[in-house]
């Protein structure tokens, strides 16, 4: 077996440091780092996903996945810069004004981040000001959580600050959490919603094209 | 902690059949002090509870002088930002001084009112005096959380991550808890069990799509220590055991009533797997359900009365045939909520 489908397998069991030691010694070998990411680190986030989604791991092994998966791109990311390795897409991560739970937030930009993507976690709490500074800034996707059916009202005034700013056409705004659902996100003039973090890769691929 | 205690006025003009054994206690205005909303209108919190002014919110500290809450600007409730658990290899052993550095252990009345070496009496003293009161069903609140209590020492993701990895060490932890909370259950229950119906566990395990945890998971971790509590409340006393966990908790159910759940609420029936027809139908002739009288994502804050009169309506035939059904709308009625839809959804459910 080559290191890249050992990295997968570590990534898929969230063994941290073996994950870590096969990207180096994936790397050492001269693997070039776009098969890496793509054949290891992305190819496990889809496998996760889908064991996910088939009822057979449940959210502890999705997160020690994941987790892995951070680890193991921490070790690979300057070689994608050096290489000019392009991502799937630049996204800007955040719970809404007024709300600090933010477990599902991080799930997602972990999974986003081992599916391909190039990932600005602005935390919890954030204001409209600072979505509408990254979609400025160049972010293509403005991705916002809510865990209740008073913060989520906030997304509404995200959605109204990028318009002001004149910037709502240059990004996509998918949002997630308990309350949230389809039907809102026509509401709030929002591009896509999804139920857990393997959906929101998917649903983001679909909206991006990539 | 955080809900508002519904005054007599309003539990009679409902005629709503049970009270928290919290409510014999606190009853003085020495108990309160004046405090604000964040929407500006006048409140009163315990004197127990003080929250402090930061630059972007409001704080909660504990006795040691931590901050361990905080309630964000444009938010309406306080989180845990303390996790004492959170970094290198705590020690086990000192699980009750770091649950005292948690913000869920601000604790709602009667809290500190009987502490001290006439708190027992206190206690009893309260528990009679409003059983002799009412005739409304009197709630424990007790607790006795598990895996929450997990979140609340490591945080939620390095807890669920520990199940995963150092399972060994988070068996420890769960079996430590559960020891603590039958200890506090025993001398719970010997001063007020004769004198409550329900007592109410609570354990938060599942999202909007399922549980956290694999019902494997939950078998083999926390259902051994659930039953520990759950059994041990009903040989201890004439009560029925009622759970709150939030979510989609179907594929744990039949290991929840197999541990010893009486009830459980909210019965989030908008979740996956959770429609009150294929509850009631499977489980209905082993447990009650404590909920599911009316969602509070999208039909409680948005709908117009007319649309809660029809949907409250709906949930009550599909829930109550049979008994097995306490009604209650599904989780806490917060702030968004229209009044006239509070008044809708009570009426039309006693007037079925």
């Amino acid at each position: 077996m080559g290191q890249v489908e050992e990295l997968r397998e570590a990534v898929v069991s969230g063994e941290v440091e073996i994950a870590v030691e096969k990207m180096n010694e994936g790397l050492a070998a001269g693997v070039s780092p776009e098969v890496l990411l793509r054949d290891g680190v992305n190819a496990a986030m889809s496998e996760v996903g889908a064991l996910y989604e088939a009822g057979e791991i449940f959210i502890p092994e999705m997160l020690v996945a994941a987790r892995a998966t951070t680890a193991a791109l921490n070790v690979l990311k300057p070689h994608l810069v050096e290489q000019g390795v392009p991502s799937r897409g630049k996204v800007a991560i955040g719970t809404v004004k007024g709300d600090l739970h933010d477990i599902g937030k991080n799930l997602v930009a972990m999974f986003l981040e081992g599916s391909g993507f190039d990932v600005v976690d602005l935390g919890a709490d954030v204001s409209p000001e600072r979505f509408v500074a990254e979609a400025q800034g160049g972010a293509q996707v403005i991705a916002m959580s809510a865990l209740l059916t008073t913060t989520m009202m906030n997304m509404r005034d995200v959605v109204a600050a990028l318009e002001n700013a004149q910037v709502r056409d240059r990004v996509r705004v998918i949002v997630g959490g308990a309350p949230l659902s389809d039907e809102y996100v026509m509401q709030i003039r929002a591009d896509g919603y999804a139920p857990d973090a393997s959906a929101a890769v998917g649903m983001l691929c679909e909206l991006l094209q990539v | 902690m955080q809900l508002a205690v519904v005054h007599d006025d309003v539990l009679d003009r409902f005629d709503v059949d049970t009270i928290e054994l919290g409510r014999a206690f606190a009853l003085d205005d020495a108990d309160w002090k004046e405090w604000t909303l964040p929407d500006g209108s006048p409140c009163e919190i315990p004197v127990w509870t003080s929250p402090e002014r930061v630059h972007d919110g409001w704080v909660l500290r504990s006795k040691s002088g931590r901050i361990i809450g905080k309630m964000p600007d444009g938010g309406l409730y306080f989180e845990a930002v303390n996790w004492p658990f959170l970094e290198g290899t705590p020690d086990h052993e000192a699980l009750e001084q770091a649950m005292a550095e948690c913000m869920w252990s601000i604790p709602h009345p009667p809290g500190p009112l009987v502490e001290g070496p006439d708190g027992d009496r206190l206690l009893v003293e309260g528990a009679r005096r409003l059983r002799e009161s009412t005739d409304r069903a009197i709630l424990g609140e007790f607790g006795g959380a598990l895996m929450e209590w997990g979140d609340f020492l490591y945080r939620i993701d390095n807890f669920l991550a520990m199940l995963v990895e150092k399972p060994d060490r988070a068996d420890d932890l769960i079996e430590r808890l559960t020891d603590l909370f039958v200890a506090q259950l025993e001398k719970y229950l010997a001063l007020v069990g004769q004198y409550i119906d329900v007592i109410v566990f609570y354990d938060d395990m599942c999202m909007q799509n399922g549980p956290m945890i694999s019902p494997k998971m939950y078998r083999e971790r926390f259902k051994p220590n659930h039953a520990r509590m759950w059994k041990r409340a009903k040989d201890l006393a004439d009560v029925k055991v009622l759970l709150h966990v939030c979510g989609s908790f179907r594929a744990l159910l039949p290991d929840l009533i197999d541990a010893g759940v009486d009830a459980i609420n909210p019965v989030q029936t908008n979740c996956k797997g959770m429609d009150a027809a294929g509850l009631k139908r499977d489980f209905g002739e082993q447990m009650t359900f404590w909920g599911g009288g009316c969602d509070t994502q999208s039909i409680l804050p948005r709908a117009t009365p007319e649309q809660v009169r029809d949907h409250v309506k709906q949930q009550v035939d599909t829930l109550r045939p049979g008994g097995g059904f306490v009604f209650q709308q599904v989780h806490n009625i917060l702030a968004d909520v229209p009044p006239e839809n509070i008044v809708a959804m009570f009426d039309t459910a006693r007037g079925l």
